[in-house]
C-alpha cells in the first residue's frame, strides 16, 4: 500500500536546492555545500574548535561558539576534534560507489517488504549524473528505488532517470504561481508542465509508480480556493493520481538554529488537522479517479537514514 | 486473523501504524531467520512514559518492561534497575 | 531530577496500587474476577513443605538420602491442602493462599535467618508469614537445615567460597540457590499415559531389580520412593475431587454447582488416568506445572510447545463441539493467571536486582513439526492471544520462528508486542537447533538429539536456553563471568581495583599477566584480557562442578525424575544423571559489549592512534576519569559494538568465540562438557556496582551492558545496523542460549496508549 510506504528503506540525501520552502524541515539539504553544524546543548564550551579552525572562524561569544560563516569553509576540522559531538560536518563527499556501498549492506532488510533505495534531497535533480550512476547501479542490483523531487528542473533532467526509477513523489507546494513564487522563491510553471508530463509518461510506459505530494502549511496553501484549483489541476492529470497529503511539522526547527539561519514561520503556530481530511474530501469530489490520503510526513517513505547527510562530489 | 467473539472483554486493541508494524515484523524476520541471531526481546515504550512512571508510579501501577527472560511491573523495580532500563537506546526505523 | 525527588517503589506499594479494579482485565467475567484474586493477594511463606521435610529427615537419619527425600516430596503433596476459589475452573494451588510460596528450606536455610526479621516489610518483594510459622521456621527448621543447604555444605569443600559469591568477577550464588529448575517435561507422553502410565513402568522396574547385581544397589530405594510419591499425586487429585463436591453440596448457584461438580469429575479422571479432552489435558498440564513448582527451588519450570501437544484434545474437541475457542483460551487465560500466582522466592539482597516475585516459565508456540514443516495452528494465535486479554506477567509467551512460520502468525505476536509488555520473547527455530546439536558435548562432538527429536520437542526453557522436552537436564541458569571485571584486572595485573565492594578490592584475583605499561602492542594488551578471560571461568567452573557433586547426591528431585523419559528405566534420578541428555553446569558472561568496546578503544586510542598512553589511560581509569573527562570522551568516541561497524564488532565476535571455546572444552560432574550463555538481563546493574572504570569511557559502579545488546546509548545508527552487528555472532557455539534486548519506540507501532 503506497500510502504507508514500500518496507524499510536506506535514505540518501542528495544536497542543495533550487527552492527556499518557508516550512521547509530539512535545512541541512538547502546549500550545495558542506557545512558545520553545531549543537549548543551538547557544548561544553571546550575551546577545542577555537583552537583547531585554521580560519579563525570560531569563537566563544556569550556563552556559545559562534561560527563566522563568512571564513567557514567546513573543512571539518573543529569536527574533528569536538569529543562531545557538539560541531558536526554536514554533508561528507561520497562517490557513487560508495553510496551504493552503504546500500547494500542493508539489502537483508529490503528482502521481505519490498525496501530499497530512496534519493532524497535537497534536490534530487541538482546533482543529476550522480543521482543517475546510483540509480543505475542499484537498479542493476535489482535494488527497489525511488526518488523524492520538486520536479523544479528541466524536463530532460528527470525524464532520465525515470527510467532508473521505480517509485517517483513530486511535490506540488502551491497551485497558484504568484503565491508559489512567494513561498518558495520560484514558480510553478516548469514544476506544473513536468507533473503533466510526468504522469503522461507514466501512464503511457507503466512505469514508474508515481505519487504527488502535497505539503499543507497552515494560513500559506490550505484555504478553500487552493484546495479547489489544486484538485482541478488533479482532475486533469492522466491516470489515477495517488495523492498523498503531507501535514506541516515542525521537527526541522533546532537545524535552523545549528547553522546559523532563521526560521521563516512562527513556531508557536500549528496546523488545524481538520484540514486535512477537509483537503481529501475536495479532490476525491473534483478528482473521482484520486487516490488521496493524508501520510505521516517524511518519515513515512525513509525508514533508515542514514547518520549524516550526504554530498556529492562531481565525480567525474 | 482469528476471529474470537468475547464480548465481555476489557481489551481493545490500539490504533496500529501499519507501516511500523511491517518495519517491525521485518526487523524481527531478518534478524532472526536471516542473521539467525537465536532470541530477540523489546520493550515497546515510549521514553517519556518510562520518566513520567518514575516521577508519578502511583500512575502506572500495571506499566510493564521486559527486563530478563519475563516481564515485570515497572514500579516494583529498583531504581537503579529502572535507571538501566530507561538508558538504553530507544531505536525508531 | 535531583535525589530528593527519587522515588523508589518497589513491589509493597506496587501491589497496593494494584489491588483491585486495576488489574481486573480478562476475555470473560470469570478471568476478570480472577485477575481480581490475583492482585488482590499478597505473597506469602508457607512452610507445609518445610514441615513435610523437616519431619522426614528427622525421622529417617542415616537413611539413603534418595529415600529421604522422595519420602519428603512425596509427604509434601499427599498433605497438601486443597484449595478452591470462586469462578475457578483448573483446580490446584500451592499452599494455603494464593501467591503462596512453599519455600525449599533445604536450599534456603543458610541465608533465611537474616532475611526473617524484614521479610513481612522489605520494600522489594516482601513476603507475608503468619507468627507462629515465623517462629517455628526460626526455632526448628532454620537450626536443622542451616548446616545442611547446597551452599553451606558446598563451602566445606571448595577453596574460595567467599569469592565465588561476593567477587563480582566471577559468581555463582544464583546456581547455588535454586537447584531444581529449567526442565521440560515430556508432556506429550503424560497426557497420553496418566501418572498412571509412570505408575505402571516404575512396578515393571521394580520387579526386575536385581539385589545380586551390584549396578542395582539403591534401585529399589529409587522405584519405591517413585511409587510412593505418584500415589501421594493421586492422592492429592482425590483430595480435590472431595474438596470440589463438598463445596458443590453447600453451593447455591446452580450454574457455580454444576462447574464445580464438572471440576471434581475431571479429578477423579487426571491427573492420574490419560487425558480424554482439552480441559483434561490443562488440568493436568496445570497441576504439574505445580507440583514441580514446589518440588523444585529454581524459577523456569517450562511449559515448552504447548500449541504442539494441546492440539490434538483441542481440535477433538472443537470437532465434537465439545469446546469453542472462546472457551478455550478462557482456560489458557486462566493458566496463565495461576502462573503468575506462583511467586520466586529470593533473599532481600537479590530481591533488588530480580525483584518482582517473577519466575520465567516459557510457554511456545509456532516453530515446525518433526518431519520440518511450519507446526502453527489455532492454538499458537489463542495462546498469543489470551496474554493481550489477561495481561499477566507470566508465562514467558514465546514465537517460534522459522523462514516457514506465517506472515500471519508473526503479526499476532507483533500485535501482543504493541501491548507494552514485553511479551513475548522471538526465537529461531534453526539457531536454536543448532546449539542442540551441539550442546553439552564439548568442541569436537555433537549432543545425543537426533534432528526429529529436536524439531518436534526442542524449545527454549529458563530466559534462552535451548532445550528438549523430558530428554535434557541440568540447571541452565549458572556461573557467571563479568567480562567487565575482566577488562579491569588485564589492566591491574590481575589485582581487583581498590575502592570496590565485595571479596577482595585490592588483591590479587586473576593471574599476574603483566604490568599494561610493558604491553608494547595491542596484541599484548588483548592476550592478556583473554588469559584473565580464560582464568575466570575455569575458576568458577571448579567451584560449580563440586555443587553439581552435591546435587547429584543430595538433592533427588523425583517428579522431575518420573516427567524424563528413561529415567525409570534406568533407575536413576535426573539429578544424578538420569537424563537421555545431561547439561550444565553452564557459564555464562555479562558485559560482551563492555569488554567489546574496551578493547576497541584501547586498540583505537592507544595503538591504532597512539593519542595517549597506557600510562595515562590507567591513571585516567584509577581515578575513574575524575580530572579527565576529554579523555573519557575520546574513549566514548571510539568505534562501538552496534553500529555495523567491523572495527568493533569484530572484537566482540572474536571474545564471544573465545568465552564459548574455553567453556566448551570443560567437562562437567555428569559427563558432559559446560556451555555457554549470555542472558542475564539485570545481572548488568549489580555486576556492574562490582565492576571499576572501563576504557570503554563508562564510569565506575555504573551498569554493564545488558546481555549481549550493545552497550546503552551507544547503537546510534538504528536498529538494521544493530541488527546487521548482531548477525556477526557465531551462535551455534553459545549453546546455552543468548539473550537480546532491543527497544523500538511505541509511537513507531501505535498511535494511541492503549492501557
Amino acid at each position: 500500500m503506497i500510502e504507508d510506504g514500500p518496507g524499510i528503506r536506506t535514505n540518501v540525501f542528495l544536497k542543495g536546492c533550487p527552492l527556499r520552502c518557508k516550512w521547509c524541515s530539512n535545512p541541512f539539504g538547502l546549500s550545495r555545500k558542506p557545512q558545520i553544524a553545531y549543537n549548543q546543548r551538547k557544548c561544553v564550551l571546550c575551546g577545542a574548535c577555537v583552537a583547531a579552525c585554521p580560519e579563525n572562524a570560531c569563537t566563544i561569544e556569550g556563552g556559545r561558539v559562534q561560527t563566522d560563516r563568512e571564513k567557514c569553509t567546513a573543512c571539518g576540522a573543529c569536527a574533528e576534534v569536538c569529543l562531545t559531538h557538539a560541531r558536526v560536518l554536514v554533508g561528507e563527499e561520497y562517490t557513487a560507489e560508495e553510496v551504493i556501498q552503504r546500500v547494500r549492506e542493508d539489502s537483508a532488510f529490503y528482502r521481505r517488504d519490498g525496501g530499497g533505495l530512496t534519493l532524497s534531497g535537497g534536490e534530487v535533480l541538482m546533482q543529476p549524473e550522480a543521482a543517475e550512476e546510483i540509480l543505475r547501479v542499484a537498479r542493476a542490483s535489482m535494488i527497489h528505488t525511488a526518488i523524492e523531487t520538486s520536479a523544479y528542473a528541466s524536463w530532460e533532467r528527470l525524464e532520465r532517470l525515470l527510467p532508473l526509477c521505480d517509485l517517483v513523489f513530486v511535490d506540488l507546494k502551491h497551485i497558484d504561481p504568484q503565491a508559489h513564487l512567494r513561498l518558495t522563491g520560484v514558480p510553478n510553471k516548469r514544476i506544473l508542465d513536468n507533473i503533466r508530463r510526468l504522469w503522461t509518461y507514466a501512464a503511457e510506459k507503466g512505469s514508474p509508480e508515481v505519487v504527488l505530494r502535497l505539503p499543507v502549511i497552515y494560513g500559506l496553501n490550505d484555504d478553500d480556493d487552493t484546495m479547489k484549483a489544486t484538485a482541478r489541476f488533479i482532475a486533469g492529470l492522466p491516470g489515477t493520481v495517488a495523492v498523498n497529503i503531507l501535514p506541516y511539522h515542525k521537527l526541522g526547527i533546532t537545524k535552523y538554529e545549528m547553522i546559523d539561519l532563521p526560521y521563516p514561520l512562527d513556531p508557536d503556530e500549528d496546523g488545524d488537522p481538520a484540514r486535512l481530511t477537509a483537503y481529501c474530501d475536495v479532490i476525491r469530489r473534483t478528482a473521482p479517479g484520486a487516490s488521496c490520503s493524508v501520510g505521516g510526513g517524511e518519515i513515512d517513505y525513509c525508514r533508515v537514514r542514514a547518520p549524516n547527510e550526504e554530498v556529492l562530489a562531481d565525480h567525474h | 486473523m482469528l476471529e474470537l467473539n468475547t464480548p465481555e472483554s476489557t481489551y481493545q486493541e490500539p490504533d496500529y501504524n501499519p507501516a511500523g508494524i511491517r518495519n517491525f515484523m521485518n526487523l524481527v524476520r531478518t534478524t532472526l531467520n536471516d542473521h539467525g541471531v537465536e532470541h530477540i526481546q523489546f520493550n515497546t515504550l515510549n521514553k517519556e512514559t518510562l520518566v513520567d512512571a518514575q516521577a508519578h508510579p502511583e500512575k502506572y501501577p500495571t506499566l510493564m518492561v521486559r527486563v530478563a527472560g519475563y516481564s515485570v511491573y515497572f514500579t516494583d523495580l529498583g531504581r537503579r534497575v529502572q535507571d538501566d532500563v530507561i538508558s538504553r537506546t530507544e531505536h525508531r526505523f | 531530577m535531583t535525589d530528593s525527588a527519587v522515588k523508589e517503589v518497589g513491589s509493597r506499594l506496587g501491589m497496593e496500587w494494584r489491588d483491585g479494579k486495576s488489574a481486573e482485565v480478562g476475555s470473560t467475567r470469570r478471568i476478570q474476577q480472577l485477575n481480581r484474586l490475583l492482585h488482590a493477594n499478597r505473597p506469602s511463606v508457607d512452610i507445609h513443605r518445610t514441615r513435610c521435610f523437616t519431619k522426614v529427615f528427622q525421622a529417617t537419619e542415616g537413611e539413603p538420602y534418595i529415600r529421604r527425600r522422595y519420602k519428603a516430596c512425596a509427604e509434601t503433596y499427599r498433605t497438601l491442602e486443597p484449595v478452591i476459589y470462586d469462578h475457578e475452573q483448573l483446580a490446584g494451588w500451592q499452599g494455603k493462599r494464593i501467591r503462596c510460596e512453599q519455600i525449599n528450606i533445604e536450599m534456603h536455610a543458610d541465608w533465611l535467618e537474616g532475611d526473617l526479621d524484614q521479610m513481612r516489610v522489605r520494600q522489594f518483594d516482601p513476603f507475608e508469614i503468619d507468627d507462629a510459622d515465623l517462629q517455628e521456621l526460626r526455632e526448628v527448621h532454620i537450626p536443622y537445615w542451616r548446616d545442611k543447604t547446597l551452599t553451606a555444605v558446598w563451602a566445606k569443600q571448595v577453596p574460595h567460597p567467599v569469592k565465588m559469591v561476593s567477587s563480582g568477577i566471577a559468581d555463582c550464588v544464583n546456581y547455588l540457590g535454586s537447584a531444581g529448575s529449567h526442565f521440560i517435561p515430556d508432556y506429550a507422553a503424560l497426557l497420553s499415559t496418566g501418572y498412571k502410565g509412570a505408575y505402571d513402568r516404575v512396578q515393571e522396574g521394580l520387579a526386575n531389580v536385581d539385589p545380586t547385581n551390584p549396578a542395582d544397589i539403591g534401585k529399589r530405594d529409587f522405584h519405591l520412593g517413585l511409587i510412593e510419591v505418584l500415589e501421594a499425586v493421586k492422592t492429592l487429585a482425590e483430595n480435590y475431587a472431595a474438596k470440589a463436591r463438598e463445596l458443590a453440596a453447600a453451593e447455591e448457584h446452580p450454574e457455580r454447582k454444576a462447574e464445580l461438580l464438572e471440576m471434581a469429575r475431571i479429578m477423579d479422571w487426571v491427573p492420574w488416568n490419560p487425558a480424554r479432552t482439552f480441559r483434561e489435558a490443562i488440568q493436568t498440564v496445570w497441576l504439574t506445572e505445580m507440583l514441580l513448582s514446589i518440588e523444585g527451588a529454581g524459577p523456569s519450570l517450562t511449559y515448552g510447545r504447548f500449541d504442539q501437544y494441546m492440539l490434538p484434545y483441542y481440535e477433538k474437541d472443537i470437532a465434537e463441539s465439545r469446546l469453542t475457542r472462546e472457551q478455550a483460551m478462557e482456560l489458557i487465560e486462566e493458566m496463565y493467571i495461576k502462573t503468575t500466582n506462583i511467586p520466586w522466592f529470593q533473599s532481600s539482597q537479590l530481591a533488588y536486582y530480580f525483584g518482582g516475585y517473577y519466575r520465567f516459565p516459557h510457554l511456545g508456540v509456532g516453530g515446525l513439526n518433526k518431519l520440518g514443516r511450519d507446526a502453527s495452528n489455532e492454538l499458537s494465535y489463542l495462546c498469543l492471544r489470551a496474554m493481550r486479554h489477561v495481561r499477566t506477567t507470566g508465562p514467558t509467551v514465546s514465537l517460534y520462528l522459522h523462514q516457514k512460520t506465517p506472515d500471519e502468525l508473526l503479526l499476532e505476536a507483533a500485535k501482543l508486542s504493541v501491548e507494552g509488555m514485553g511479551h513475548p520473547s522471538y526465537f529461531d527455530v534453526e539457531t536454536y537447533s543448532r546449539m542442540l546439536e551441539y550442546r553439552g558435548a564439548g568442541l569436537q562432538g555433537k549432543s545425543p538429539y537426533t534432528r526429529e527429536q529436536i524439531l518436534e520437542l526442542g524449545s527454549p526453557l529458563g530466559c534462552v536456553e535451548p532445550g528438549v522436552a523430558g530428554l535434557q537436564y541440568g540447571h541452565t541458569d549458572s556461573g557467571i563471568v563479568n567480562m567487565g571485571a575482566v577488562v579491569s584486572l588485564a589492566l591491574n595485573n590481575g589485582v581487583k581495583p581498590a575502592g570496590l565492594p565485595g571479596w577482595g578490592p585490592g588483591e590479587q584475583a586473576g593471574p599476574q599477566t603483566g604490568d599494561p605499561a610493558t604491553f608494547s602492542t595491542y596484541e599484548a594488551f588483548h592476550d592478556a584480557v583473554l588469559e584473565q578471560l580464560a582464568y575466570a571461568i575455569r575458576e568458577v567452573h571448579a567451584h560449580m562442578i563440586v555443587a553439581e557433586k552435591i546435587i547429584a547426591e543430595q538433592h533427588q528431585i523425583p517428579l522431575f525424575t518420573i516427567l524424563s523419559t528413561g529415567c525409570i528405566e534406568k533407575g536413576v534420578d535426573v539429578a544424578a544423571g538420569g537424563a537421555y541428555c545431561n547439561i550444565g553446569p553452564t557459564i555464562q558472561c555479562v558485559g560482551l559489549a563492555d569488554m567489546a568496546n574496551s578493547m576497541a578503544a584501547v586498540k583505537k586510542v592507544v595503538y591504532d592512534e597512539g593519542s595517549v598512553t597506557m600510562d595515562a589511560l590507567r591513571k585516567a581509569l584509577e581515578t575513574d576519569f575524575a580530572d579527565d573527562e576529554e579523555l573519557r570522551l575520546k574513549l566514548r568516541n571510539a568505534p562501538k559494538y552496534g553500529n555495523n561497524d567491523d572495527y568493533a564488532d569484530d572484537i566482540a565476535a572474536e571474545v564471544f568465540q573465545y568465552f564459548a571455546d574455553v567453556v566448551r572444552s570443560l567437562r562437567c560432574y555428569r559427563g558432559n562438557y559446560a556451555d555457554a550463555a549470555i542472558q542475564m538481563v539485570q545481572a548488568n546493574v549489580g555486576f556492574g556496582e562490582m565492576t571499576w572504570a572501563t576504557p570503554s569511557g563508562r564510569h565506575a559502579m555504573r551498569p554493564l551492558a545488558d546481555t549481549m545488546s550493545a552497550e546503552q546509548q551507544t547503537d546510534v545508527h538504528g536498529p538494521t545496523a544493530a541488527s546487521l552487528s548482531y548477525g556477526k555472532l557465531n551462535y551455534s557455539a553459545f549453546t546455552n542460549g543468548t539473550l537480546l534486548n532491543m527497544w523500538i519506540s511505541r509511537s513507531e507501532l501505535a498511535k494511541v496508549i492503549n492501557n
